[in-house]
């Protein structure tokens, strides 16, 4: 192997190494500079936050706050009030259908309705076996009763029939039906109140915090959390057949599609977020294209960082080259002068 | 003083290498970092003063509906208030021509609600009353119709009496005294 390139390069000077050199100490300081703008740029962003953190803890004045305290207050008095409600039974109306159902030959002794099993357990007299039969029968026929679960019968005092049974009702007998129960009490049925998920009970939370296109530059859309609306605004000349999504929503919900899977984007596309507790929410996606104009200057707003640091880079090497081409003129000249001496 | 450039441009090409890797890269990615963070808190910013916008705009919507809010405050009241309730038995049951024999708190207990984390009290009365059957569907119908939630879980009777079987009535149409059995449940937070 030859090595002698080796120490031609040390001995002998070279116009290129010189070029390569001063390339190299122009990328040095390009490094240096561009380390530097992160850190302000990180800075700035630092403070930014701190003061949209300030910002977020004046959101809300002590009213405010107190109507938060009220509104929630009654959702939950709301809810409470109708989950109660929906399984709230009525017992009168058992005795109304005992009324109508019972032959007047018929004499109960006992009586014991559980609510809980809809179960009603009666003892009694009638005056002939017949009596009781038809009384049976009747109870059978009927759409509110179940079945009869236990039937005894005897021969009482005085000829009388000594019986007992046990009848299962259906649960629909005591049920609150406004329209065909005439009897039945006036209730005020008050729709449960919804109310926006407060941001501090989490599982409830189904936002879409960002969503940003994966492309070069990155494209960051406008999240606007009434319409739950996304409007994103992408350079002229974007494939929007094939777009990277990175979204970012509320810690514990989940979101359909996924974030991270390629989307056509040609027409509106809907996403769906869904939170801890099961509850939904539709979000959909309108992709902008600007004109070719506003796409270099929108390029150019998110590159302004890169583009400066681009810019520093070509004048160091600029002024590197210059100084590098006015050295060697210099020396050129000096050896002229020197050979025209001899 | 000559330099060495081919060890130099190493050198210093090693240098940049270690800045990248080093400093500038971990800037950058802290950089992209606080772009989305920036961004998650415009975003819960934006959603807070939304939902004090929607909290203020429930508010007056349930100020409108002042008279339904009472019936449920009625309906479901902070406090048990006992008695109260053991006033409101022995009125509806002498307004419904009965008579309260006995009457005691079988239980109070907090049972848990769907969804909430709150529990809500349930609190369960026994009543032992004399009356006929008009007076106790009477009594049944009021506790039913009144403000407060009240559920009749358990009904039970006895007669002692002997039967007039040749009467053509039905047993619910004769006016005899009976003694009932209710148990009554009711709720409160």
């Amino acid at each position: 192997m030859d090595f002698r390139i080796l120490f031609q390069l040390k001995e002998k000077r070279f116009w290129w190494m010189d070029v390569i050199f001063y390339f190299a100490v122009s990328l040095f300081i390009a490094t240096i500079f561009c380390y530097v703008i992160f850190l302000v740029k990180n800075s700035m962003q630092r403070e930014e936050i701190k003061n949209q953190i300030e910002a977020l803890q004046t959101v809300g004045t002590p009213q405010q706050k107190e109507y938060e305290k009220s509104v929630l207050g009654y959702q939950k008095k709301i809810n409470d009030f109708t989950d109660i409600f929906e399984n709230h039974e009525f017992a009168s109306h058992v005795f109304g259908f005992m009324q109508k159902q019972t032959l007047p030959n018929i004499w109960f002794k006992q009586f014991s309705l559980d609510r809980k099993n809809t179960k009603v357990e009666m003892s009694g007299e009638a005056d002939s076996m017949e009596a009781v039969s038809r009384q049976v029968a009747n109870f059978e026929r009927n759409e509110s009763v179940e079945k009869v679960t236990t039937l005894n019968s005897s021969l009482g005092q005085f000829a009388k029939i000594d019986f007992s049974l046990s009848v299962a009702l259906n649960k629909d007998l005591f049920v609150y039906v406004p329209e065909t129960e005439t009897d039945s009490p006036e209730v005020v049925v008050i729709k449960p109140v919804e109310v926006v998920s407060s941001p501090q009970t989490k599982d409830r939370q189904k936002l879409i915090t960002v969503f940003d296109f994966l492309l070069s530059p990155e494209v960051i859309g406008q999240v606007d959390q009434v319409s739950h609306t996304v409007i994103m605004d992408v350079p002229y000349g974007t494939d929007l057949t094939k777009l990277q999504t990175l979204i970012i929503i509320s810690p514990g919900a989940t979101i359909t599609p996924r974030s991270g899977v390629i989307q056509n984007f040609t027409t509106p596309v809907f996403y769906t977020v869904t939170a801890k507790d099961g509850s939904t929410q539709e979000y959909v996606v309108k992709v902008n294209v600007l004109p070719e104009e506003s796409a270099s200057k929108g390029f150019f707003k998110f590159n302004a960082i890169f583009v400066a640091i681009g810019l520093v880079l070509v004048m160091i090497v600029a002024v590197l080259a210059s100084f590098f081409i006015f050295r060697k003129r210099l020396r050129d000249k000096q050896q002229d002068i020197k050979s025209n001496a001899n | 003083m000559q330099i060495d450039r081919p060890i130099a441009i190493a050198i210093i090409l090693f240098i940049i290498l270690l800045l990248v890797f080093f400093l500038v890269m971990p800037e950058y990615k802290t950089f992209k970092e606080l772009q989305l963070d920036l961004g998650e808190k415009k975003a819960e910013f934006n959603a807070e003063f939304d939902y004090y916008a929607e909290i203020t705009k429930k508010y007056y919507e349930l100020q409108n509906r002042s008279e339904d809010l009472a019936k449920v405050d009625n309906a479901l009241p902070q406090d048990p208030n006992l008695g109260k309730l053991v006033y409101y038995f022995q009125k509806t049951a002498s307004d419904s021509g009965m008579i309260v024999k006995n009457l005691f708190l079988s239980k109070s207990a907090p049972v848990s609600s769907k969804g909430s984390k709150k529990s809500i009290n349930e609190i369960i009365f026994s009543i032992n009353v004399l009356g006929n059957y008009s007076s106790l569907g009477d009594f049944l119908a009021s506790l039913e119709k009144s403000d407060r939630i009240f559920e009749v879980t358990n009904i039970s009777f006895g007669s002692s009496s002997e039967p007039d079987i040749v009467s053509s009535e039905s047993q619910f149409e004769i006016q005899q005294s009976y003694d009932f059995n209710l148990q009554i449940k009711t709720n409160s937070y």
